[in-house]
């Protein structure tokens, strides 16, 4: 339908619309015109994708002076989502452009991924594991050292396309080159992709069929797309958006979808951890680099003169490579940029003391050597990074300004030693970022220093983090830089919350509540076992066996009623670990497999990922599932549970953070000290949005419908049930507040059996806009918000 | 064949008169009269009281006479048993012999000259499992030698009605209905103790072997290493199970808090994972993830972050780091799952009772998913689509429902389908893609749609039939068949085999006749008039022969062979009550329509009067 919203011509691939996807867009469409940042929160289950893509991208149809529409994805399953509902915007928009003398308005849209998802050069990802785990020295995690990390591919790739090797190769016939990237370097300007919407699958096939580097042509690619779909980091991480969006015009929309954990995405972009291996890896880094510059002093005197000449004149950034026009590719050896926010670099020369590089290793040495003697305690450091470097200064004498060089002297090292092989040297990569970091920043970071897990005091497994406080440090380029930023959830209750955790003005902030022909949601809270024994997992509860009986056993009666699919979440990893099995040994186990199949997301996410296919086959030919899962988990991020895929969503207790984590501890204070924010309500807040993510995983549509069970005594209250989202609670009974697991069965049935039965969608008006209708409204009431009452 | 009665008149002229005694079931020799022609062996015996007579076609003898050594006898072997003559003298039986010989070994050779010929008569993609179906049912072997092989009915005419045969698939039935696996898993191999002695009891059967083989393909592995030259099958899984519950021990004693006792002893590294099995199962996933539904693919999620080390330390892994290894618990849940899934395919059905031949089985099933994985990289790029119509049709209620896509039509074999269709459509296939006969012509569309908006209109009588009627039918079809079987047990005792095989043969060969003929109506086409008149024809020479069995018996048989065969000769004369009634119709239709239009009327068979 084409839909007149404020004056501007929307172009939405349905013929009905609901009435809170048109408010929505009005919103957006508000914000948008006062070239401003806004706030949004829409029901899961509402379209809120695609409603975003049809506005944004009719706005850019209406506005050519409108930048790129940059939509931020919180995980790859999302973009690739985003993509696929694009493609069928475009493809219906088409239909409106049909005729003489018309063509449909060209739009190029892709996604940008890590060279580990794009990359189709057999030679680079198909590497096997154990052939690498060798080439690893840290050796952190062995599930994880078994397969290639997206470090290690980036490396094999820069061993295949780095401008001094592709040099070499002029040469040297011997020297091996990828196939496809030199395609698409000789395409030249040719080298460019049809108007279109490219899902990664399609950029990959597209590779194959002419013989060009997907990842390559992506990030080339960047500067003449309508439409980026990218991950957070892409945008908020230093590291990563220095290098990729650094070109990106002032002008674009910038979106960030399912942004409720978008605080703790800023922090992790400007947070380090090093541990014992880590710095001991560093140490043998630094030997490796000792030996190459002895060699190159031999060998090569002039290169290491000319970096000299080139840090004494500061172009560190753009000296240690030529830096290509912006139609030029994207060279193979980029490297991560710097860590720190891009207003925070300094434009200056190096500081003399590191310009030579066996100083400047000297140099990496002695500050290695110091973390290593604050690692070696016996009790936990907390400390801000003030005092960090009056310690430096006093022990080593290194300034702070000298280290926040670290990360650009040894970029530039590596580039004129020429080393290729980059996940070897990210030890001391870490160790750089960290020093450039704590030279940076004086406020809102805290360093904690653990000599082991409180969970586990008998290892020791010391660690020292740089944990970032403050999430609007992160954000705040972003604000800055892009004239609209877009942020939206289906869970941002309550919503005055994020402003100040964001330290942004947004122009719009709105929350939507849903309209539905029917209830087709049904959140209940469980509070009982059917023994009537109460139901938690509080700390002192939840190892009580008659507890974990009860949890089991309400699975096994839901898996007995509810068909199809079924997920429940966990708490926490090591909860669900020890729950199932003694589900296990108390025979539950078995008795829910008679009812259904059972799958668990595991630490391994190539297991997980097959056993999320499995479930979903399951469900296709009518077994039943169940499957089992952790809150902030992967799955609960990014996987949808819609349809026969989840007709009952199961909360097993309140996912509160580790509260006795010392960086918790501290982010807490700061939200104190900062914003006034009392803990209990921070604590509150942050597991009942997680929870509120978690069930609203089964509703992706009016026409779906599903059960939520909030199945823990804590959800009564009210400090829990306040901080849920509207669309949740403007649905919770006041009879189905106290449950126990035998009325739970009796509501389950009563709602299946309710919801089976066909309905009439077709009470349009109430749920459902038809394109007159919706028209109508704009017509008859411009300016004001439109309240929807009942049309017949 | 025996297209000419003629002919067969004349080959069935006595060739030989001799008088004999013949050996009977029960050892009597009763004295008779033994008659010789081209076609029949005929025995009559001398007081009709003694014994009934004897017929026999000489194509069902089945193999060489022998003669008695020193006494004038000779054995006939037929198909469902011999007969056993002993002549006056041993001149005669050389007579008889000598003049046997010669058309028997005419028969055998033509039956063989048949026979090798039938394969190449079957047509299509089917022709073995005809061939083996005919094998296999010697009653329909006789019935399709006698009436399609002489070309009484076509091949396809034949096998229309019998496609269920076709489509069941090989003979035995090996393909029945495909059985699943059950999802519980833990149930197998848990160990039951009877509580007085201190010993636990394991239950094995194939299924479980299956099941643990299938699931943990390292025991597999160990097993077709060491059974049976290592180790007996039973050692095997009294190895296995102790090595399983050692380990559930220790999980418990964990769980429990309790210190990890891990002694060496315990370990049995026969079931220790290689590091090859490791990479294996790896390679196994790594293959898999690429055709997951990209919505659902974490890995890749995974792979777009950060390394170790950027970041916060990891809420759960930080702890993880120690405990290196995975619950195995979790692994074996989707293991399982995904094995379920999966299926058993064709391991399930083959009935293998040791544990050798259920490893083998696995081993070969999963070689060849190994094999297929690796070819077809085909069915991707569809379950791509499937995958991206799924993620862009989230919100389907916004689809006004008459915009319902097409799906496409689907069937399964097309070949049986248009086959069973033209068999329905009428006679040949040739005549069902004649625009007459229901092909896809678009008046005929028309035609048929306006024929049927008319039986609409007219309705149906409710009910069909009246009730007391139906009653009526059923009450004398269930006391007729009460009554045929008492005859039939009767029949059983009393007839000799020979006699009963030609009266089974007469009325089976009546049957398929009949089933067709009534499938030519209404004969609204000139194929079914045709092949209508072809029946009648048929089955006018089977109500003869009827007669003839009929009239030849002598006393109780008498009334036996005529009450066995009565259903039969009342079935064929209401096919040809109903034949002459059509038969009226067609001409007057066909005098209706040659006046006006003054066209040769082509090709009429003179019918029978």
């Amino acid at each position: 339908m084409k839909v007149n919203i404020d004056g501007l011509t929307v172009y939405f691939p349905y013929e009905y619309i609901y009435p809170e996807q048109y408010r929505y867009m009005l919103e957006l469409k508000r914000a948008l015109d006062a070239k401003g940042h806004c706030l949004l929160e829409m029901p899961t289950g509402t379209g809120k994708t695609i409603t975003l893509l049809a506005l944004v991208t009719s706005y850019q149809l209406a506005h050519p002076e409108v930048g790129k529409l940059v939509y931020c994805t919180r995980t790859v399953p999302e973009m690739e989502k985003v993509l696929v509902e694009l493609k069928e915007l475009i493809d219906y928009r088409a239909k409106y452009f049909q005729g003489p003398g018309c063509s449909p308005p060209p739009i190029l849209a892709l996604g940008l991924s890590s060279r580990k998802n794009l990359c189709i050069n057999e030679k680079v990802a198909g590497i096997m594991a154990l052939g690498l785990s060798s080439r690893k020295n840290l050796c952190v995690k062995e599930e994880v050292a078994e397969e290639s990390t997206r470090e290690s591919v980036d490396a094999k790739c820069r061993q295949l396309t780095a401008s001094w090797v592709r040099e070499k190769a002029l040469s040297d016939p011997s020297v091996e080159l990828c196939d496809y990237y030199e395609c698409l370097d000789k395409a030249g300007a040719e080298g460019l992709l049809e108007p279109g919407v490219y899902t990664m699958q399609d950029m990959r096939e597209l590779g194959r069929k002419r013989k060009w580097c997907p990842y390559f042509l992506a990030r080339h690619m960047l500067a003449f797309a309508n439409v980026i779909v990218y991950n957070y980091q892409y945008m908020l991480d230093p590291k990563v958006s220095n290098m990729v969006s650094r070109e990106l015009e002032k002008e674009c929309i910038v979106v960030f979808d399912e942004a409720h954990n978008i605080d703790n995405v800023c922090i992790e972009a400007l947070s380090v951890n090093l541990r014992q291996q880590t710095l001991d890896a560093a140490g043998r880094n630094l030997g490796r680099l000792r030996v190459a510059v002895d060699k190159a002093k031999a060998t090569d005197a002039s290169r290491l003169r000319a970096e000299y000449d080139r840090l004494v004149s500061g172009l560190q950034l753009q000296g240690a490579i030529p830096e290509g026009s912006s139609s030029a590719l994207p060279a193979g050896d980029d490297w991560l940029a710097n860590p720190a926010l891009p207003q925070d670099i300094l434009r200056e020369a190096v500081p003399g003391n590191i310009r030579r590089a066996e100083h400047f290793i000297q140099f990496l040495r002695r500050f290695v050597d110091h973390l290593r003697q604050r690692l070696n305690t016996e009790a936990v450091e907390t400390e801000n990074p003030t005092a960090f470097l009056v310690q430096v200064q006093e022990k080593l004498n290194i300034d702070a300004k000298t280290l926040r060089f670290c990360y650009d002297r040894l970029t530039s090292l590596l580039k004129t030693l020429e080393i290729t092989d980059t996940d070897d040297f990210t030890p001391i990569h870490l160790v750089a970022d960290f020093a450039t970091l704590v030279g940076t920043y004086a406020k809102g970071f805290a360093i904690i220093i653990e000599p082991f897990d409180e969970r586990m005091p008998s290892v020791r497994d010391p660690v020292l983090q740089l944990s970032c406080l403050d999430a609007s440090l992160a954000i705040k380029p972003v604000f800055q830089k892009y004239q609209s930023v877009v942020i939206t959830s289906g869970t941002l209750s309550p919503i005055d919350l994020y402003p100040r955790l964001l330290n942004f003005n947004p122009v719009a902030i709105q929350s939507f509540t849903m309209t539905l022909t029917r209830d087709c949601m049904c959140p209940v809270v469980l509070t009982r076992g059917a023994d009537q024994m109460t139901m938690s997992t509080k700390f002192d509860m939840r190892s009580d066996p008659g507890v974990v009986r009860n949890y089991g056993r309400m699975l096994v009666d839901l898996a007995a009623t509810i068909p199809d699919g079924i997920v429940a979440f966990f708490v926490s990893y090591s909860y669900m670990d020890s729950i199932v099995s003694k589900w296990h040994d108390m025979g539950i186990l078995q008795d829910l497999m008679a009812h259904k199949l059972v799958f668990i997301e595991t630490k391994d996410v190539v297991e997980t990922t097959l056993a999320l296919d499995n479930f979903r086959r399951a469900c296709d030919a009518g077994r039943g599932a169940i499957f089992l899962s952790i809150a902030r988990g992967k799955v609960a991020e990014g996987i949808d549970f819609d349809r026969h895929y989840g007709r009952c969503v199961v909360m097993i207790g309140v996912p509160y953070q580790y509260t006795l984590s010392r960086i918790l501890r501290a982010r807490l204070e700061y939200l104190r000290e900062t914003f006034q924010i009392k803990e209990s309500d921070f604590l509150a807040f942050d597991a009942v949005r997680q929870s509120a993510q978690c069930v609203g995983r089964v509703i992706r549509s009016k026409a779906d419908y599903g059960m939520m069970v909030f199945a823990d005594q804590r959800y009564q209250r009210h400090d829990k049930r306040d901080k849920l989202p509207a669309w949740i609670t403007s649905h919770l009974k006041d009879s189905h507040l106290n449950l126990s697991t035998d009325m739970l069965l009796h509501v389950a049935r009563e709602f299946m059996r309710s919801m089976a039965q066909p309905y009439d969608r077709m009470a349009v008006g109430k749920s459902l806009l038809t394109e007159e209708q919706a028209n109508a409204m704009d017509t008859a009431n411009p300016n004001a918000v439109p309240t929807i009452t009942e049309v017949t | 064949m025996a297209l000419d009665p003629g002919a067969d008149e004349e080959r069935d002229t006595p060739l030989l008169v001799k008088r004999c005694m013949c050996m009977l079931p029960d050892k009597r020799k009763v004295p008779g009269v033994l008659t010789l022609s081209r076609l029949h062996i005929q025995w009559l015996p001398n007081n009709p009281a003694t014994a009934q007579p004897l017929k026999l076609a000489t194509s069902s003898i089945a193999g060489a006479l022998q003669r008695a050594k020193g006494k004038p006898m000779v054995r006939i072997p037929t198909v469902p048993d011999a007969a056993i003559f002993e002549l006056e003298c041993e001149a005669d039986r050389d007579a008889v012999v000598e003049l046997l010989q010669p058309v028997v070994a005419q028969v055998q050779a033509k039956g063989k000259q048949v026979a090798g010929a039938a394969p190449r008569l079957h047509q299509g993609p089917d022709a073995a499992r005809k061939q083996a179906l005919l094998t296999e049912h010697k009653d329909l072997g006789a019935v399709y030698q006698q009436l399609v092989l002489s070309g009484l009915l076509t091949e396809a005419e034949f096998w229309a009605s019998r496609m269920h045969l076709l489509r069941a698939g090989p003979p035995g039935g090996t393909r029945q209905q495909r059985s699943g696996i059950s999802s519980a898993m833990l149930a197998a191999g848990q160990p039951t103790a009877d509580g007085r002695v201190d010993r636990v009891t394991f239950q094995l059967t194939p299924d479980i072997m299956r099941q643990i083989f299938m699931e943990k393909p390292h025991v597999q592995r160990a097993y077709q290493d060491n059974v049976p030259h290592k180790l007996t099958e039973k050692e095997f899984f009294q190895r296995y199970f102790k090595h399983q519950l050692v380990k559930q021990m220790e999980q418990r004693r964990q769980a429990a808090g309790g210190a990890p006792a891990h002694s060496a002893e315990d370990e049995d590294e026969l079931f220790s994972q290689r590091q090859g099995d490791a990479e294996q199962l790896q390679r196994e996933a790594s293959a898999r993830i690429k055709r997951v539904d990209p919505t659902v693919n974490v890995a890749a999620d995974t792979y777009d972050a950060l390394g170790e080390g950027f970041g916060l330390p990891g809420k759960e892994s930080g702890a993880s780091t120690q405990q290196a290894a995975p619950n195995s618990l979790f692994q074996d849940l989707n293991r399982h799952g995904a094995v379920v899934l999966d299926g058993a395919g064709d391991v399930l059905l083959a009935n293998q009772a040791t544990a050798t031949e259920v490893a083998e089985a696995i081993e070969r099933a999963r070689q060849a998913r190994q094999a297929s994985a690796r070819n077809g990289s085909g069915g991707a790029s569809s379950s791509q689509q499937a995958w991206q119509r799924r993620a862009g049709s989230a919100l389907e209620d916004l689809r006004s429902a008459a915009t319902g896509d097409w799906a496409e039509l689907n069937i399964k074999d097309p070949r049986r389908y248009f086959d069973t269709a033209s068999a329905s459509a009428g006679g040949t296939p040739a005549a069902a893609q004649t625009p007459a006969a229901g092909g896809p012509g678009g008046g005929d569309r028309q035609s048929v749609l306006a024929g049927l908006r008319q039986a609409e209109a007219q309705g149906r009588p409710d009910p069909i039939i009246p009730p007391r009627a139906a009653a009526e039918v059923l009450q004398e079809l269930s006391q007729a068949e009460a009554r045929q079987d008492e005859l039939a047990a009767a029949a059983e005792t009393s007839l000799l085999a020979p006699m009963q095989a030609s009266l089974r043969q007469t009325a089976m060969t009546c049957n398929e006749l009949l089933r067709h003929f009534w499938s030519c109506f209404p004969a609204n086409t000139a194929a079914r008039q045709d092949k209508a008149t072809r029946l009648q024809k048929a089955l006018t020479d089977q109500y003869r022969t009827t007669e003839t069995m009929v009239g030849q018996a002598i006393g109780t048989d008498r009334t036996m062979i005529s009450g066995l065969m009565r259903p039969v000769q009342q079935a064929l004369d209401a096919a040809f009550d109903k034949y002459d009634g059509e038969q009226a119709q067609w001409r007057a239709s066909k005098r209706h329509a040659a006046m006006p239009a003054t066209q040769p009327i082509s090709q009429r068979p003179t019918l029978p009067a």
